[in-house]
């Protein structure tokens, strides 16, 4: 009886979890305020003054013997933590370089990770740890978006230098905070290269299944608006966990009338399987109907492993360097990342990886960590990383024309997009044809089955 | 009609492999009475054992490691049983039911974590049973999940036979219902309790090494089976094994239909774990002990 009663205590709280998770709307940053009661009595003013003490602005050390510096993003469920893994080793390694040129000032650097989860309330927790107790002098990391707006607001309140490495969320360099920077795509200038391409590719009925995520959510607002604007209104969005295993009877549906373009934007292990149960079903890709995959796929060995000769003409969008355009730093950082672990790097590390660079430069040439010092050194940085040659064009001395959107300011706006088409089974993301930009193509701009 | 027919088809073979996960589930329940929450771990492992299994042979036929994966799920639940679970029942703990919660939730956090630093976050897939498609009427059916829903079919069936036909299976059912009057007879109410435990957890290795080429698999790939599988014990009765067989087809059918006909399509595939819980919950509040359940005494 005692552990039936436990277990149906158990379950209605699993039930009315899941059932919160599956029909609420999309995760949102949510701001939370605290009512303390406090009697007043002379031990418990005594508690609070203490409480002052702990969670007031800390202090730079400015005597420290390291150079201690953050990094965030998902190392576990729910989050993206194939991507969040990914950056802590691209860190790592960039630290590590560092450290083995002789650091910075003449001081070793160290690297904090706080593991996110991809909740933003764990968002918030991890960087009040990192800059309050770990007293960090610079931030970098993250990778989802609604993650990445929590984060930016504790960055923010202690005026903590910080280069957001992959959330694409516009909010968050619109926030016009002076201490943020992005180096990521914001969500518009990402969303408008695949637009561009489909309106390029002349598919006129486009369905998306995207993932009920804040990922999922920008990307097909941003489409639908971007596509109706080409012109192209017959565009439908169907929303999914995931988490989601069985898209079949979904994709059964959509057999019923199949589109020109069938995009599955579902991250992690859902974007393997979508793509292998429509290809079960002969719905895409077929010669009637494309088929887009989420960014996943440029993790090339994987994809194919997980969906056989079903990823044959799947194309997708990456963010980062097609090999044809490499620069040196591509290429040591790419033969490096692959001998110490042994995995192909996809874009997000090459992000994080370029903005530890850029932010313990800043610190360099700022001959300092006081956070002004930091802040104006990285408004002023020119710097080549692995995915070009990176710069913050809108800053204090340069701010945003009122003519361009907000999320300018402190983003680095020529950030590499391209979208890439497995034209054979098994090509690596080296092997696979850009597709587009036209300029940057090194194969046609689709290749139908 | 073909439509129906092929989103029935669906949903009764997904169905048919959520019975078995459930299964197991059941068999813990009903002997040990226990709620195993690390039953989507095994699931995981499972799959794993697959695909490590056929990386190291990699000329054994696919299927042939379906029942390897299951009997190390075996092993694995009979060694965590006497080490962790057996105490309960030897009364050497205060608190048994937090306990065997906080043991079970504890394995399961374990798994994920072991496999997630010795195999990585990256989806691993052993290789098809049998790759290509089966045409059934208009639909076209995948080998890899015809085979699955096909073995599950069997082993449920065998499982069936097993515990109405042989003296193991009536002993099981003797422990499940009284166990003092087991022991009366001479039932070792201790043994059948690991045998339960390591079926259970073989069960749901079996299933998770069934469904890792349809699903590929991931530390945390145990989640939403485990999930569903708690569900379908509840709708089908605790302890009810053929409760938890037509619970398993019943949220499958449902979850199938129901997105392929929800009037919203945008919404249709987001809400379909909420399909089944409604269904779940409908049940619950006309009839609170499941469909099999036995009424507490």
């Amino acid at each position: 009886m005692k552990s039936k009663s436990a277990f149906n205590l158990c379950l209605v709280v699993l039930v009315l979890s899941v059932l919160v998770v599956s029909c609420g709307p999309a995760p949102t940053p949510e701001v939370i305020r605290e009512t303390v009661v406090v009697r007043e009595t002379e031990e418990v003013i005594k508690e609070v003054e203490q409480e002052v003490v702990v969670t007031a602005t800390p202090e730079p050390e400015t005597e420290a013997d390291t150079i201690l510096i953050g990094g965030v993003g998902p190392l576990s469920a729910p989050g993206s933590y194939v991507s969040g893994i990914q950056m802590r080793q691209a860190m790592m390694m960039a630290v590590d370089e560092i450290n083995e040129a002789g650091g910075i000032l003449g001081k070793p650097v160290e690297l904090v990770f706080g593991d996110t989860e991809g909740l933003p309330e764990r968002g918030t927790a991890v960087t009040e740890r990192l800059i309050t107790q770990n007293r960090i002098v610079g931030l970098t990391g993250e990778y989802h978006s609604h993650v990445g707006l929590t984060v930016m607001e504790v960055a923010h309140k202690y005026g903590v230098p910080t280069v957001f490495a992959e959330p694409w969320a516009d909010e968050i360099t619109a926030s016009g905070h002076t201490n943020i920077f992005r180096i990521a795509p914001s969500i518009e200038f990402y969303s408008s290269i695949a637009t561009n391409y489909m309106v390029e590719a002349g598919w006129e009925r486009i369905m998306f299944v995207v993932e009920d995520t804040d990922y999922g959510h920008l990307q097909a607002e941003g489409w639908v608006e971007q596509l109706e604007q080409a012109g192209i209104t017959d565009v439908e969005v169907i929303y999914a966990d995931p988490g989601t295993e069985d898209f079949t009877p979904i994709l059964q549906r959509i057999q019923l009338d199949p589109p020109d373009l069938l995009a599955g934007v579902v991250t992690g292990i859902g974007n393997a399987r979508m793509v292998r149960q429509a290809c079960e079903l002969g719905l895409a890709p077929t010669a009637e109907t494309a088929y887009y995959a989420s960014a996943d796929a440029q993790y090339s060995d994987d994809f194919w492993e997980n969906v056989g000769d079903c990823g044959q003409y799947v194309f997708f969008t990456f963010v980062g360097l097609p090999e044809s355009v490499w620069n040196e730093n591509t290429e040591a950082f790419v033969t490096n990342f692959e001998e110490i672990y042994e995995h192909t790097p996809g874009a997000p590390a090459m992000e994080a990886y370029d903005a530890t660079y850029l932010l313990l430069q800043a610190i360099e040439d700022a001959g300092s960590t006081e956070p002004g010092a930091v802040i104006e050194a990285l408004e002023n940085i020119r710097m080549t990383g692995t995915l070009g040659e990176i710069w913050f064009e809108y800053t204090s001395d340069n701010p945003v024309p009122e003519d361009e959107p907000d999320w300018m300011w402190h983003q680095w706006l020529t950030p590499s997009v391209y979208i890439i088409q497995y034209t054979e089974v098994g090509q690596t993301l080296e092997e696979a044809n850009v597709v587009f930009p036209m300029e940057r193509a090194t194969g046609p701009l689709y290749t139908s089955p | 009609m073909d439509y129906l027919l092929s989103i029935s088809t669906t949903g009764v073979i997904m169905g048919i492999i959520y019975a078995l996960m459930a299964l197991g589930l059941t068999l813990i329940y009903s002997i040990l009475g226990i709620v195993n929450f690390a039953h989507g771990e095994f699931y995981m492992l499972g799959g794993y054992a697959a695909y490590l299994g056929l990386s190291a042979l990699p000329g054994l036929h696919p299927l042939l490691i379906v029942p390897l994966a299951g009997l190390a799920g075996v092993l694995l639940g009979l060694i965590f049983e006497l080490l962790f679970l057996r105490p309960i029942h030897q009364d050497r703990i205060d608190r048994p039911a937090e306990y065997a919660i906080l043991v079970t939730f504890g394995l399961s956090f374990f798994f994920i974590n072991l496999m997630l630093a010795s195999l990585g976050p990256y989806p691993r897939r052993p290789p098809s049973f049998f790759s290509g498609t089966v045409d059934v009427g208009l639909m076209k059916i995948s080998g890899d999940r015809l085979t699955a829903s096909g073995f599950s079919l069997a082993l449920v069936a065998t499982l069936l036979v097993i515990i109405n036909k042989t003296w193991i299976g009536k002993a099981l059912r003797a422990v499940s219902q009284d166990k003092q009057a087991a022991a009366v007879v001479g039932i070792d109410a201790l043994t059948m309790n690991s045998v339960a435990f390591a079926v259970g957890a073989g069960l749901a290795a079996v299933a998770g090494a069934l469904l890792a080429p349809s699903f590929s698999v991931t530390p945390d790939v145990g989640a939403q089976p485990s999930i569903r599988s708690y569900i379908i014990i509840v709708l089908g009765g605790m302890g009810s094994i053929k409760g938890s067989i037509l619970g398993g087809l019943i949220i499958g059918l449902v979850e199938s239909l129901a997105t392929g006909y929800f009037p919203d399509p945008t919404r249709a595939l987001k809400y379909k774990t909420a399909f089944g819980l409604v269904i779940f919950m409908l049940v619950l509040l006309l009839r609170p002990r499941g469909l099999f359940g036995r009424k507490e005494e």
